[in-house]
């Protein structure tokens, strides 16, 4: 575990040169990282999570950074998605494709002729909750509405990037469509994409879904 | 022409009126007297060119002050309501209004995230409880949080289910006990950018008003 996380802060937002070795958040973070995959022992450390911790690391002490990731990633969300229980991630992954064929369905039938499936991309973004995936500034505002909102917003997120990058998708084969979401150009404007996000919206029954898998989940 | 020359001088009535209410009496000897030319909207300065100078410069001039008003009409009046609707306080919309134009007057001059920051820090945290449940903090967050107190809200808003203390965290270091603070300034340093996107969401904030 230990040297999981050392292999992996290297390359946790390199470009801030924060958390690499010899940086003044490199053993900070280790910390938060170790004491989470202590605390947390059924979760342990999984690669992306230095992510999630980095950001939070950048707005607050390494002691609220381990309280609220680890509070972040207890939901059933996460859990699902970390422990890579495929059944429950399913549920999610239904609740996304759902949304997917209702905003843009053309661009859905397209995806399911080429067969490329939200796995591809998807979970990469989720797992992070999109911080390795979108420029650091958009990703604060993302998870300003994320922790309040909760995952619905990831959803909506994840959306409005697709149509955002739709008429460039409809031109890709399926080599080039998955490299081109798992690699968001850096350049992702913030304005489009909340733009982009007021036409997302999410249904209540969507709402009531996810409600019962949590309470579901709870109870078990 | 100083700042402060600046930010005493309008000519739109509207704007005039608003100014008036905000500054300091003359008496104080701060204000000098109105010049045409010059048309201040809540701390965006613009200048009007005078008459003598060329027209095509004139017309562009104007183009962007007639922008710049639509978008900030009345900041202050409506920041006040704005905050009285959300705070469901209409029996004491007024005197919330002044309450308001006093901590805004006190951060005169400075920028729009600076304003966001103290509303964020005077209403909106305090009440934070109150807004959630009536529904009113989406649309508030959606705007984007200042920086500033953004761990804070961060914190607020994920909560400790698990019930997580120091103890769970391990050993700290002494280093972090004596000197805890955030990153955020640091943040700033390297995406100086994001003070561009927060300047039209105040506006927008301001327009939500009313």
């Amino acid at each position: 575990m230990h040297r999981l996380i050392a292999v992996d802060l290297p390359r946790t937002l390199p470009k801030l040169q924060l958390f690499q070795e010899h940086c003044p958040l490199h053993k900070d973070l280790t910390q938060v990282l170790e004491a989470f995959a202590v605390s947390q022992s059924e979760l342990g450390y999984v690669q992306g999570m230095s992510f999630v911790a980095a950001v939070l690391m950048l707005h607050m002490s390494p002691l609220d950074a381990f309280i609220c990731m680890s509070n972040l990633l207890s939901s059933h969300f996460f859990v699902s998605l970390f422990t890579l229980n495929i059944r429950e991630c399913l549920k999610h992954i239904r609740i996304y494709e759902l949304l997917f064929s209702k905003h843009l369905p053309n661009l859905y039938s397209f995806f399911q002729r080429l067969g490329v499936s939200p796995e591809h991309f998807l979970l990469d973004y989720f797992f992070t909750a999109f911080s390795r995936s979108l420029p650091l500034p958009v990703v604060t505002r993302v998870w300003d509405c994320f922790f309040l909102e909760g995952e619905v917003f990831l959803y909506r997120v994840a959306l409005a990037l697709l149509k955002l990058y739709e008429p460039e998708l409809l031109e890709c084969n399926l080599e080039r469509i998955v490299p081109l979401l798992r690699r968001l150009p850096e350049d992702v404007s913030e304005a489009s994409l909340f733009t982009a996000l007021e036409q997302i919206t999410v249904p209540h029954y969507i709402h009531q879904f996810i409600e019962r898998i949590v309470k579901t989940d709870a109870k078990e | 022409m100083s700042s402060r020359e600046l930010l005493s001088i309008s000519e739109d009535e509207d704007v005039k009126g608003l100014m008036k209410a905000l500054q300091p009496s003359p008496r104080d000897g701060l204000i000098s007297a109105p010049r045409p030319g010059v048309v201040t909207v809540q701390g965006l300065v613009v200048v009007k060119p005078t008459p003598a100078r060329d027209s095509s410069m004139k017309s562009s001039a104007k183009l962007a002050v007639s922008s710049e008003d639509t978008g900030a009409q009345n900041p202050i009046v409506r920041v006040g309501s704005f905050l009285s609707n959300l705070l469901g306080l209409e029996d004491d919309a007024r005197a919330n209004d002044a309450a308001t134009s006093e901590s805004l007057r006190e951060s005169q001059g400075a920028t729009a995230l600076q304003k966001a920051e103290a509303i964020w820090r005077k209403e909106v945290i305090p009440n934070w409880e109150s807004l959630l449940k009536r529904g009113k903090l989406n649309q508030l967050v959606l705007k984007g949080i200042p920086p500033a107190v953004r761990g804070e809200v961060w914190k607020k808003m994920l909560g400790n289910r698990l019930g997580l203390t120091v103890e769970n965290f391990g050993p700290i270091r002494g280093l972090e006990t004596n000197n805890v603070w955030s990153y955020s300034s640091f943040f700033f340093f390297f995406f100086p950018q994001i003070l561009l996107f927060l300047k039209p969401r105040v506006l927008d904030l301001l327009k939500c008003i009313g």
